[in-house]
């Protein structure tokens, strides 16, 4: 495992722009009760969870929007992320559908050239979830009152797709 | 007595002199608000007694405490430096027995000063003027013929019952307080005179009981055994206190319970509706509590579902497709590299295959051996050097060192990430059926939601109108609140079983008593066979009389006390139907019912003797006065029907005119003098007619009185106010 081991251990960022608008606001980031979260709006129990979501709806999309000259925000490696591997494993799947990688080409790369490769697949999730931040915080823009639905992120996962 | 007139000078607001004349039946006294009713009743309160009634405070006060006060504040205003004014309150009293008129003043002053400051006088002036039928006069200065006479007025003990203002007769006849009637019954009638001849008989009584035994003991014929009797009488007879106490003790008890439960009795249907309304409350409060529970971790568990249940992936299914693509093509090229390599293989393998025997095997030093020998040592054949086998076993030896030059095959790639494309095609395929299947899952749990929302709705309608019902039906009824309802059921039950306890306990010590004085008699009778016999038959006769004495002076007092309740009760019902004559809603009937203390409480009963819940304020207050009324009435030969006026300020406040003109009519017939002063006649000509005619011939003077301030911009200013005084009969 190789492959999925070395891209795991990178560690994506976000805009740090949507840091206060959608992930300090939906994201559970100070810990507590599922419950209690979720009476505090918080919909998300990690921050990975609704980058996650993020990154989904940028890729089912393919809306992507690359984080060049923005300020970013880090946070934990992908082999962190635990509460799905099987969603960590699609989303790679995910980004190697979308991405131009050769995996042909890829097994006869030198050294160099397959960690560049992974870095620029990693770089390829940060775009897609930033796509995936942008569509919601233009909802959130657009029609704030959407997000008083205590379901909301279920509903937004039918539209337009 | 008979009150002649009273005149008021300078007194609050009354400015100038003023002088009220009344006579024998009934007065009437009419004013609107604030026209001067509460300072004409406070005049007669203070000649007499030196105090006005503080309206704000709710207390009476002395002359002391409110000094210039008293005075009107016109004439205050008009008051010159170095002049002053005098408020005075002049009552004239006529006592028709002794044919003796008495002139009561009492007088205040206020005086300016050159600067025109007040100056007030700390105290009243206070004299009393005798009058004989020959018009001769002589002022009273002995204290105690003025405290007799002020007595012979109004006592002050009668006096709650003849002079009162309207939101005092509450108190005076109070429901709660079973001992109310019976104070009022000491009062007003002679019932106090068989209490004292109760008293005087058990003293005398008990006089001879210790006299007689005294002369037991002395002709005892043997001492020891008299003592030891005398011992246990005295036991007994302490036993006997005892249980009497405890008898009082649980008689007390179950009056209360009995009285708290007939308080109740009105209430506690409301109450039992109210609580078992209250306990739906809480039984729903309870399901919509459940439910929302319910419902906030089903909407935390459909966000948590995003994750956990994968449902971010639905609608990723062509992400799958695309990857499938690109990794058959990976696949496809990676089996051809794969066949490549495994041909290659192959063909070397091939090269190596036409061994028989393994390399190495046997072994090169054997191989070597066989040579030298020319024997081969496998076969034990003969091997000459040059002959085929000799050829194959030198091919041996060639075979191993071929064997070490023997190519490895190419790598097929540099990397093989195989495996882990594998893995990732494979999760993408078993994700799938859960991209497929995600749609039906978000509908069904939002369908859940929507349900279990529309459940709360629901109990929550159904809790909104429980607790409208339970408004409407405390607004309906004579409980308070839910929390009173409660109390109310409860404690109407636990009354109950204190009626049943207390009638036990009763029970029990009544027989307890029986059997210590059937003891006591039996210790008597021993007592009396140690005799000698030197007792003298008067003594024992003198003893058993002043028994019989005491037993029937109880039940006299008993029986006198107990015809008085039904005369009063008779007289009540007479003075309660004749107010209530003319309205014809239910009344019912009033019942003084004996209490297990012994005391009587008046309640207002149906045709069938239940407790009427129905009745309203103005009927409990026509039940007060009818009974305060009945105590007058029933008692003629008393003095205080008689000889003392009835003075009342606005007791018909809280009552129609119907009720107005019962109570006057009533009041003309029970008092020989009654002065009301009273607001319900006030521009109303028709009942001021009814009025004069109800009362015939009883009817005494009737005035009408109203402040001067007619002007709105004179109503401002109390320098201005005066009372208009005018005789309308």
């Amino acid at each position: 495992m190789e492959f999925i081991k070395r891209f795991e251990d990178r560690a994506p960022v976000y805009a740090k722009v949507y840091r206060e608008p959608i992930v300090n606001r939906f994201a559970n980031v100070g810990g507590g009760k599922e419950t209690e979260m979720f009476e505090r709006g918080k919909f998300f129990s990690n921050v990975y969870e609704l980058y996650m979501y993020a990154a989904m709806l940028g890729l089912k999309k393919n809306y992507r929007i690359p984080l060049e000259s923005v300020e970013t925000q880090k946070f934990i490696e992908i082999r962190d992320w635990k509460t799905s591997t099987e969603l960590v494993r699609f989303i790679t799947m995910a980004l190697i559908a979308r991405s131009n990688l050769d995996m042909n080409e890829l097994e006869n790369m030198e050294e160099a050239q397959v960690e560049r490769t992974l870095t620029e697949l990693k770089d390829l999730l940060e775009e897609y979830a930033n796509g995936g931040f942008d569509l919601i915080y233009t909802k959130v823009q657009d029609e704030p009152y959407f997000f008083e639905n205590e379901y909301c992120f279920v509903e937004m996962l039918g539209e337009g797709i | 007595m008979v009150i002649n007139s009273i005149t008021l000078t300078n007194f609050q607001c009354y400015f100038g002199e003023m002088k009220f004349e009344f006579k024998a039946g009934l007065n009437v006294v009419i004013g609107d608000n604030g026209a001067g009713k509460s300072k004409l009743y406070d005049a007669f309160y203070w000649v007499l007694y030196d105090q006005v009634f503080d309206s704000l405070n709710r207390e009476f006060k002395k002359t002391n405490q409110v000094k210039g006060n008293l005075v009107s504040d016109k004439a205050k205003a008009l008051c010159e430096p170095g002049e002053m004014v005098k408020t005075e309150v002049e009552m004239v009293v006529y006592n028709p027995k002794q044919e003796m008129e008495y002139t009561l003043t009492r007088s205040y002053t206020v005086s300016k000063n050159d600067s025109g400051v007040l100056r007030q006088d700390p105290e009243s002036n206070f004299t009393i003027l005798k009058t004989d039928k020959f018009k001769i006069s002589r002022p009273m200065v002995n204290q105690a013929d003025i405290a007799s006479l002020l007595k012979g007025i109004l006592p002050d003990d009668v006096k709650p019952y003849m002079w009162f203002q309207g939101e005092q007769v509450d108190s005076l006849i109070d429901f709660k307080n079973n001992s109310t009637l019976t104070h009022a019954i000491n009062v007003l009638s002679d019932i106090r005179e068989f209490d004292f001849f109760e008293e005087v008989s058990q003293k005398a009584y008990e006089a001879a009981e210790k006299e007689y035994h005294r002369r037991l003991k002395e002709a005892s014929s043997d001492t020891r055994k008299n003592e030891e009797l005398e011992n246990q009488k005295q036991r007994i007879q302490r036993d006997l206190a005892r249980l009497e106490e405890e008898k009082k003790l649980a008689a007390e008890n179950l009056t209360y319970a009995v009285e708290r439960k007939d308080l109740l009795l009105n209430k506690v249907d409301d109450a039992q509706q109210i609580k078992s309304l209250n306990n739906r409350e809480s039984h729903l409060k309870e399901r919509l509590k459940e439910i929302d529970e319910r419902l906030v971790k089903m909407k935390a568990g459909i966000n948590k579902s995003l994750i956990s249940r994968n449902w971010i992936l639905k609608g990723a299914g062509s992400l799958v497709d695309m990857f499938a693509e690109k990794y058959d093509i990976y696949s496809q090229t990676r089996n051809r590299q794969e066949a490549a390599f495994s041909a290659k293989k192959e063909a070397l393998d091939e090269l190596y295959k036409e061994f028989r025997l393994p390399v190495d095997v046997p072994e090169p030093i054997f191989v070597k051996q066989m040579l030298e020998k020319e024997h081969c040592l496998v076969c034990d054949r003969e091997a000459p050097n040059g002959s085929a086998p000799y050829l194959k076993i030198l091919e041996l030896l060639e075979r191993s060192k071929a064997h070490k030059q023997k190519p490895k095959p190419e790598p097929i790639t540099k990397h093989d990430f195989s495996k882990e494309f594998k893995s990732l095609y494979q999760n993408g395929l078993s994700l799938q059926g859960m991209i497929n299947h995600a749609d039906h899952e978000i509908r069904t749990a939002i369908g859940d939601i929507l349900e279990s929302e529309a459940k709360y709705k629901e109990v929550k309608g159904e809790l909104d109108s429980i607790q409208r019902e339970i408004m409407e039906a405390v607004n309906a009824s004579s409980v308070s609140s839910i929390d009173s309802s409660i109390d109310i059921v409860n404690e109407f039950q636990s009354q109950l079983e204190a009626i049943v306890s207390s009638e036990k306990k009763l029970d029990r010590l009544k027989y307890e008593a029986e059997a210590k004085q059937k003891e006591g008699k039996k210790i008597d009778e021993e007592l009396k066979g140690l005799s000698t016999g030197k007792i003298s038959p008067i003594l024992e006769e003198k003893k058993n009389v002043l028994e019989d004495f005491r037993d029937i002076a109880k039940s006299t007092r008993e029986r006198v006390f107990n015809r008085l309740i039904l005369q009063l009760e008779e007289e009540a019902n007479h003075h309660y139907y004749s107010m209530t004559a003319e309205n014809k809603s239910v009344r019912g009937r009033i019942k003084l019912e004996k209490q297990a203390n012994g005391n009587y409480m008046p309640k207002n009963l149906d045709s069938e003797g239940r407790i009427l819940t129905s009745i309203n304020d103005s009927n409990i207050i026509l039940i007060k006065l009818a009974v305060i009324m009945a105590i007058i009435s029933a008692k003629k030969s008393s003095p205080a029907a008689d000889l003392y006026p009835l003075i009342t300020d606005a007791p018909t406040s809280k009552f129609g005119d119907n009720y107005a003109i019962g109570f006057c009519r009533a009041a003309s017939q029970v008092y020989s003098q009654s002065i009301v002063i009273s607001k319900d006649f006030y521009n109303k000509p028709d009942l001021q007619q009814r009025l004069f005619s109800e009362a015939g011939e009883k009817i005494g003077n009737i005035y009408l009185i109203e402040p001067s301030l007619s002007e709105e911009v004179q109503r401002e200013h109390r320098d201005e106010l005066e009372v208009r005084l005018t005789k309308i009969r």
